[in-house]
Order: C-alpha cells, then structure tokens, then sequence
C-alpha cells in the first residue's frame, strides 16, 4: 500500500503528484488493475501503472514465451523461453516499484467462466489486450452493470485502437485548460464591494494608480465615473452588463481614458492598465453556470445517488438555489501588476468568501448524507476542493460495448468518407481501420490464425479478408442496401496492408498505445482529466489519431 | 501443400512482416526483402539523454532490432527520476544515467550494445557525431537543443555546385514533453526546418521582475525568488557555498526565509513543494507521456531506418489533458536561418539604425541572452566578466549608428550562450 508521505522533495512521485495532486495519488494507491493477456501491449499499459504506484496488478494468461516474444517484449528475457509469460513478466514489472504488488494466473482469458469473470470484477478496473470479441464482451456485460471501468486495448502492425467502456463516469477536476477567471465583477461579494467603494482613483499619487490591480480599475474611474458605470449610464440602464465583444470593447475605451496623459511620467505604459484591457473580453463576462455543470445539477441522479459525487452535487445544487444561481467562489486571482498590500488584501477576501461558500456547501452536504441514510461520506477537505472546482466538473455516460451496434455506427462512418483520389490512395480512414480490425478478427475466428501469418501470399488472404469485411458491412446495413460506397472506402491497399501486417505485435505501436491508455486508467481511478470518450484509433503510418463515440 | 510461415521462429518477426512484405503506402525507394532488416541491425544511432524519454528511447530502439546504440548523458539518478525513468532503481541513486541505462539494457535485450557516455554532448567533437545514421534526443533544454542541431548541420557538406551533399546528412529526431503534452519532430539538417528556423514555438523562460520581487511581492513565488536572488547572496549560509537547488538543506534554508517573507506580507502558498519547484523551475512529469513521445520518435527513427512507412512531415503535437489528441503539422524552413544557411545571414538595415536596436532586434529573434558583437577590427559591444574593461566603451556604443561602425557589404560575427556558434551578419545599407 503506498504510504502518503508528508511531501518529501526526494519523493519518488513528486513529479507527476504536481499533475494529480496528494488525492489523485492516493487514488492511483488504492487502485488494483486485472489485466487478461501478457504481450508487449499489456506489459506497457502495466508498466506506466506500475511506475504510477498503483496497489496492485493481476495478469491472466495461459501463454508461453516463444522466441518472438524475446523480440517484443521489454518485461521479458532470452532466459525466460519456454515459460509461463504471465509470471516471466510479472517478475519484471514488479521490478520497477517495491511498494506495488502484483501476482498472476496461468489461464486463458478465453476459457473463464461467468463465475471466474464475476470474481474478477472486484478490481478497480480491468483490461483486455488483444483479446477476442468474445472474452471482451463477456466481461464488458457483467463489469457495465456494477460499474467498473473496462478497457479494451488491441494493436495489429501499425495501428492500435483503445475503447473505454463505463456507464457513468464522474470527474471532480477537468483541469480544464485556460478557464475563465472568477472574479464576480457583475455580482461583487460584500467585502469586493466594500474596497471598490474605497477606491478613489482620483485621490491616488502616479506610483499608486499605476499598482492599482486591474479587478479594482475595471470598477472605478478617475476624472469619469466607474467604467461599468459610464457603461450603464450610456445605456441608461442601471443593470446594464456588458454582453456582446462590441460591449466589451467599449468597456475597454472606457477605461483606457482613465489613464493620466497630463502628468510627465503618467500611466501611459503602465502595466496595470494594459493588464486591465487585455483582460476585459474575459472578466467582464456575467458569471453563470456552464452547460455541463447544469445538466449535473439537475440529472436525476443528483436527487437520488447515495454516490460521494452525486451527494455534493445535490449540496451544490441547493447551495446554487440559496445564494442567486452563483456556484461557491472559486477564491483564487489571476496574478496582476499590484502593491502587494491590495493584492494580498483582494487575495485573502476572495480565499475568505470561498472557504466560507465552501462551508455552506458542507452544511448541505451533511443534510443530503443524513437524508439518504448515509454516515458522514464527505470529509471536509474533500468537499473544499470539490467547491473550488466546482466549474470543472463532468460527468461521461458511455453504452454497453456491442460490437454489431458499434459496426453499424462504423460503417455508416465509411459511407460517408469523402475524399479525393489521392488521398484515399495515400491516407486509410480511422473508421476503415476500425473494420479491418474487425475483419482481421473474423479471419482469425473462421480461419483459426491472422491474415498474413502463414505464409499464404498476402494477395490470397487479402481476398478472404475481404469477404469478412464485406459479410461485416452487409451485417450492419439493411437488407438490400447498396454496400458499393462503403467498400468503395475500404480499398484493395488497405485490405492489403492488413494482411502485411500479419498481427505484427511492433513494439513501438504496444508502446504508444499502452502509454496512452495507461494515462486513460489513471485518470479513471483519481476522475482528474476527461478520458477519452470512447474510442481511440492511432494510425503508425501518419501517427494521426481520432476519437469516435461509439 | 501446407503453408508455412518463414517468420514462425523468427524473433523479430513483427518488425520483420513490415521489412520483408511490400505495401501501398510506401516510400518511392522501398524494396521489399530481408535487406531492410539488416539495415536495422547494422546502422548506429545515438540517442541523447537517458532520463524519461531516453530510458523509452533506448528499450523502443533495442526492441526494433537496433544493436549498435550510443547513449549520452552526464546526469546523475535521483529518486525523483524513478517515476518514469524505468531503467533505474533506488539502488541506482547517484550514479551515471548513461551508465545504468546502458548496462540495463544490454543485459535485458540479448545481442544489443549500449555505449554509454557519461559527459556534455559538448564535450564531444564532429568526428564523434559523424558516425550515426541517426541521432534521436530526448533533451530537457533548448540550448542543448541548439547545440547539437548546429552541429549536424555543420557536418553537412556540400558538392561544388552548393548543393549539399545527402550522404554527410545525419537525421534528426526530437523530442519534448511536459507534462501530458509533448512533441516529436523529424528534422534533416540543412533540407528541413531545423530547431532554429521554428525558435519561435519555444515560449520564453517565465522570470519574475526584479522590481517585483524586491519590492511588490504577491505570489508565494515571488517569496522564494527574493530569498534566491536577494537573501542568500547577502547572508552567504553554508559557508558562502552556491545555492544547490538538488540540496535539501539549501532548500529547507529558502523556505524558511520565504515563509518568513510571506507572513510579512501576508502571501499563503508558500511551502516545500513549491519552493523547490521554483528553484529547480521543476516541470511535472509522468511516464506515460514519456512513453508516447519516445514511441513516436523510435517509430519515425524505424521508418528512416528500414523505409517499411512514409516518415512524418515533420512536427507532431500530443495533448492527454482532455481526451488524447496528435496532429502533425509542416514546419518550414526558414530561408533566412542562420544555422541552416551556412551561418552567413545578410541583413538590410537604414542609415538611422543603432547598435541597440540591432542588438535589440537580435535578441528577440534569436532569444539570445547577453550577445556580443565584434568586427574583424574590435568589440563593438561586450558585457562580460572576462573583460571588465569592455564595459563601458560597450554601453557607449549602443547608441552609435551602425553607419559609423560599418561599411556597407561588412561583416558582424554574433556570439551568445545560447548559440551553437556565432552568426555572422552581412550589412547591406539600404
């Protein structure tokens, strides 16, 4: 079990707890990954999770290592042929952290029970590398339904494709890039009120003006009224708020009149006023609840979820009804040329009204919990950082994996592929990629091993692939529907190209794929960063990506 | 007749499907067959660095059949690094990165040899540099960036005709990440957008304002700068030692004074975790995206080595914040590029130009740092430790009109630290 130490610069985890946090690396320590199958695709995912500090692992796979191996995967030596790959990598992953556990079972994926499949649905999150349709939909039925996360990585040649499937998944902290400050300037709180009132910047000497923070001079005027006030006067209109660009634009030659021409070393290039301009589009935007915030607070299971994220949710959502639509403060500032006694001043009033938003919240949080019958779930200084990020939450809902539902979804894609002759010569479509892996699965069932594996010619299994992929189309469409567009799509090339690849486990590919979906399951089990929602498509040749939502 | 795989017991079997077998989305020149495999084996490449992309680097080139690597480092292990950089255990701490790197993967990856070389990329000469095929970096400094970009385009040679000469062309691959966000580009030295045609994609060095930090302090960070710049070489602890940001005592003795300075001015933030990410400007890290970045870069270095893909044209952005997402975008070469244009760069200036606004000009262009610049004849302007003297004549110059310094068609060589190697200027008066 990973032990939180106080932050320690010597830290082995320092680094990557400045992108996650002390929470989201207890997290990650208290997560345990099964993962069914033991190639260099599996022990890359494993490999990043393992120098995460994860709890645990479990590999299950009836393997054995076999010289190809040796020239594939990293977590496994010359010496090691001939023996159960599951445990042979197992000892070498473990390897890379002292405090994870891992341990392993020689058997086939493939050869679980229901009851096997149940037992393993006690992990935090379970993954399947290169594992056959129907292992993969044996286990996405049973992990849907009680809600743990199922990852399914394959890779053949080139490409590499990763499908994350969960019902529901919640996120406390998008870490959104370059979010909207917070600063309330169309509902100042008492104490933001009270300094604005303060403020004469009349009465201030040039050194003073010129360390005035940009949040006061967007209020305030010299020799004019307060910016937002000229604004409302010239709209004759006492609640006016700038709405539009050409509002804010406005605001902006409002304010740049205030600086003093008349005095010698004016505030001409002052900083301050340069920062307040540039910073009018985006703090002069009325404060309100973004779009996905508001579908969260008012989904049902806001009102019924006994879950730790939906309960403070709830709180939320009253916490928004009591106090005008507001969600708590956020309570930090962006940085700004100042004095450092009205910064920090401004710094600490806007800390101070968080944490006490922070404290209603609780206060509700405490009056959902004894309604649903729970204890009390929510520490305090989970539901502070919940506040503070309250801007930032999201929730994902993803369907059940079926591959013949998702097929339709695919090949509707490929009909609609239009693109010039070159490039569909030049350049395969993610979606096109998406069936041939399939086709390459279909070959692989009836045909009992991959295209492109036995020394066949490739133009010979070419042709049988394309009778999977052609039988996969018709599967998908109606009933006398003209399948000549979407084979139109996937060309004689591509369908070689697979056969070339001849289920060529290229570690680079097992390496780029594992990394991605390696950082995918760590922001599943601390819910920071929004997964990819749902399908993953990388394709070596261009390394280009797409994402589908399947 | 029962088919038979010729690869069944073959050990690089999967790299050896793409090699031997032909396809549609090929490069002009490739040729199918077992040769490109061998060009594998028998190429050497260097790979520069061996922290959290190098350690990738070297396991992703070793198990795409390359046995000839050279790996160079001159970092020491620290426990810091045992997040991502695989190859070192605890046991490890405090001994040569290359070194440990290299002996990890000999013995793990039979029939692979790992050179190490535990120095500065500097310290190494053309001769050195002129025996890869192909030299992949995984570098967490633009200067070094510069440095060994000037070098492989300094070894390029041209034909009579001026022309350069493609077998003295040394490809290569960079790569960068920070975070979940990352890059990896293809550069060939002299032909392609090199590290100094694109110089502008790298932001500037966040540096808090003097001003700022002595007097208008209001972020925790501006607490530990103060004790940095202004605290420690007044009061000189630990017997006038330098400040070592790798020093936990160094660190604790910052905190300390910035925890002070921040209750005098009522700043909260500041504590361990930061201070020390403020002195050692730490860049969050984690292995995955050193594992995609790394991926990326050895797929591209394969492509050039076995031409089984097109390589990619020729920059490569990554993002795992929301979702994951690449693209690849062209970088032109910049025509008036010192590094790639043989280092001789004309340049139009007006009869009313000073020295300042030249030097002024330069250092935005080409992020330099303190330059200085001499003719055939003198020193036109230099600040430098080494020649005190200097100084004043330099500062006197600045506002010299150019037209009084120079004629026109004369040269101006450019030197600063963060150069390769100097650019001389070509003044045309205009």
């Amino acid at each position: 079990m990973v032990t939180s130490k106080l932050f320690d610069p010597s830290n082995r985890y320092d680094r990557q707890v400045r992108l996650w946090g002390e929470d989201g690396q207890a997290s990650i320590g208290s997560t345990s990954a099964c993962v069914l199958g033991s190639d260099s695709l599996a022990t890359e995912t494993l490999k990043s999770l393992v120098l995460a500090g994860v709890q645990s692992f479990y590999i299950v796979d009836d393997a054995r290592v076999e010289q190809v191996d040796i020239g594939q995967n990293f977590f496994l030596h010359i010496d090691d042929i001939g023996r159960p790959r599951a445990e042979a990598t197992l000892e070498k992953l473990t390897e890379l952290n002292p405090s994870v556990l891992g341990s392993s079972s020689c058997q086939s994926p493939t050869a679980l029970t229901q009851e096997d499949v149940e037992k393993l649905a006690t992990f935090s999150v379970v993954v399947a590398v290169n594992q056959t349709e129907e292992v993969d939909a044996k286990f996405a039925q049973v992990l849907y339904d009680i809600s743990v996360p199922f990852v399914c990585i394959k890779s053949f040649g080139l490409i590499g494709t990763i499908r994350i499937c969960i019902k529901e998944h919640t996120i406390a902290n998008s870490h959104e890039e370059n979010p909207r400050p917070d600063l309330r300037l169309d509902a100042p709180f008492k104490k933001l009120t009270e300094m604005i009132a303060e403020t004469d910047l009349n009465d201030m000497t040039i050194e003073q003006l010129r360390h005035t923070p940009y949040i006061l001079l967007h209020f305030k005027g010299t020799f004019y009224p307060q910016p937002l006030e000229e604004f409302r006067k010239q709209r004759n209109d006492e609640k006016a708020f700038p709405t539009t660009t050409s509002d804010r634009k406005e605001i902006q030659q409002i304010l740049l009149s205030f600086r003093r021409s008349k005095e010698d070393s004016g505030t001409k290039d002052s900083e301050n006023f340069d920062e307040a301009k540039a910073a009018v589009m985006r703090a002069f935007q009325k404060t309100t609840i973004g779009a996905s915030v508001k579908s969260i607070l008012t989904s049902s299971q806001c009102s019924t979820s006994t879950q730790p994220f939906w309960l403070i949710c709830e709180a939320l959502r009253r916490f928004v009804d009591a106090n005008n639509g507001l969600l708590p403060l956020r309570g930090t500032l962006p940085d700004m040329t100042s004095d450092s006694s009205r910064y920090t001043r401004l710094a600490t009033m806007f800390h101070e009204k968080a944490l006490a938003d922070a404290q209603e919240v609780l206060r509700f949080t405490r009056e959902v919990e004894k309604e649903r019958g729970v204890g009390d779930v929510i520490s305090e200084e989970v539901c502070y950082r919940f506040c503070k990020n309250a801007d930032r939450i999201r929730v994902q809902n993803g369907d059940l994996l079926d591959y013949s539902r998702e097929t339709k979804e695919i090949v509707a894609k490929i009909r609609e592929i239009t693109v010039d002759e070159q490039t569909r010569a030049e350049k395969v479509d993610s979606a096109t990629w998406m069936l041939l892996m399939r086709a390459a699965g279909r070959f692989k069932k009836e045909k009992g091993r991959f295209p492109g594996t036995n020394g066949v010619p490739v133009s010979i299994d070419a042709q049988d692939l394309r009778k999977r992929v052609e039988a996969l189309i018709k599967e998908s469409v109606k009933e006398n529907e003209d399948i000549q567009p979407m084979l139109h799509n996937v060309t004689d090339s591509a369908i070689a190209e697979m056969c070339r690849f001849g289920a060529a486990e290229l570690h680079v590919i097992s390496s780029y794929v594992g990394g991605i979906a390696s950082q995918e399951i760590i922001k599943l089990a601390t819910n920071q960063y929004v997964p990819i929602d749902n399908t993953f498509v990388f394709d070596g040749h261009t390394q280009e990506s797409a994402t589908f939502k399947l | 007749m029962v088919s038979v795989d010729p690869l069944a017991t073959e050990r690089w079997r999967s790299v050896r499907r793409l090699t031997d077998r032909d396809t549609a989305y090929k490069v002009p020149w490739f040729n199918p067959g077992p040769k490109n495999f061998e060009a594998v084996q028998n190429v050497k490449v260097l790979v520069i660095g061996a922290g959290g992309l190098g350690c990738e680097l070297l396991k992703n080139l070793a198990l795409s059949g390359f046995r000839s690597i050279d790996v160079i480092d001159m970092d020491t292990i620290d426990v810091s690094n045992l997040n991502r950089q695989f190859l070192f255990r605890e046991a490890d701490v405090g001994k040569s990165k290359a070194e440990v790197a290299a002996a990890f993967v000999e013995q793990r990856v039979s029939g692979c040899h790992v050179t190490a070389h535990n120095c500065r990329i500097e310290d190494k000469d053309p001769d050195f540099y002129r025996r890869f095929s192909m030299v992949i970096c995984g570098l967490d400094s633009i200067p070094a960036r510069r440095w060994i970009n000037g070098m492989l385009c300094d070894l390029v040679l041209e034909h009579a005709d001026g022309t350069p000469d493609m077998s003295t062309i040394i490809p290569m691959i960079d790569g960068g990440t920070e975070g979940f966000k990352g890059n990896a580009r293809v550069i060939y030295p002299k032909m392609s957008a090199c590290i100094d045609c694109t110089i502008d994609l790298y932001p500037p060095q966040v540096n808090f304002p003097l001003c700022t930090i002595a007097h208008t302090p209001r972020l925790p960070e501006h607490c530990v700068e103060y004790i940095k710049v202004v605290v420690w070489p007044e009061q000189k602890p630990f017997e006038g030692a330098a400040l070592d940001a790798d020093d936990p005592e160094h660190v604790e003795w910052v905190l300390q004074g910035a925890l002070l300075r921040a209750e005098k001015y009522n700043i909260r933030g500041v504590d361990r975790r930061l201070t020390s990410g403020v002195l050692k400007r730490i860049i969050p890290a984690v292995a995955s995206t050193n594992a995609v970045i790394a991926a990326s870069c050895a797929l591209e270095a394969l492509k050039l080595a076995t031409n089984i893909a097109k390589p990619i044209d020729n920059y490569l952005n990554f993002t795992q914040i929301h979702g994951a997402y690449t693209s690849v975008v062209s970088m032109s070469k910049d025509e008036s590029c010192h590094v790639c244009n043989g280092g001789r760069l004309p340049i139009e200036v007006s009869s009313t130009y000073t020295l300042e606004e030249l030097i002024n000009s330069l250092m935005e262009r080409y992020h330099l740092k303190n330059p200085t610049l001499e003719t055939a004849q003198r020193k036109l302007f230099c600040i430098s430790l080494l020649f005190p003297q200097l100084e004043e004549e330099s500062k006197a110059n600045l506002h010299l009109f150019l037209k009084d310094i120079v004629a026109d068609g004369d040269e101006i060589l450019v030197s600063d630290e963060v150069l390769a190697r100097a650019i001389t200027l070509r003044i045309n008066f205009v």
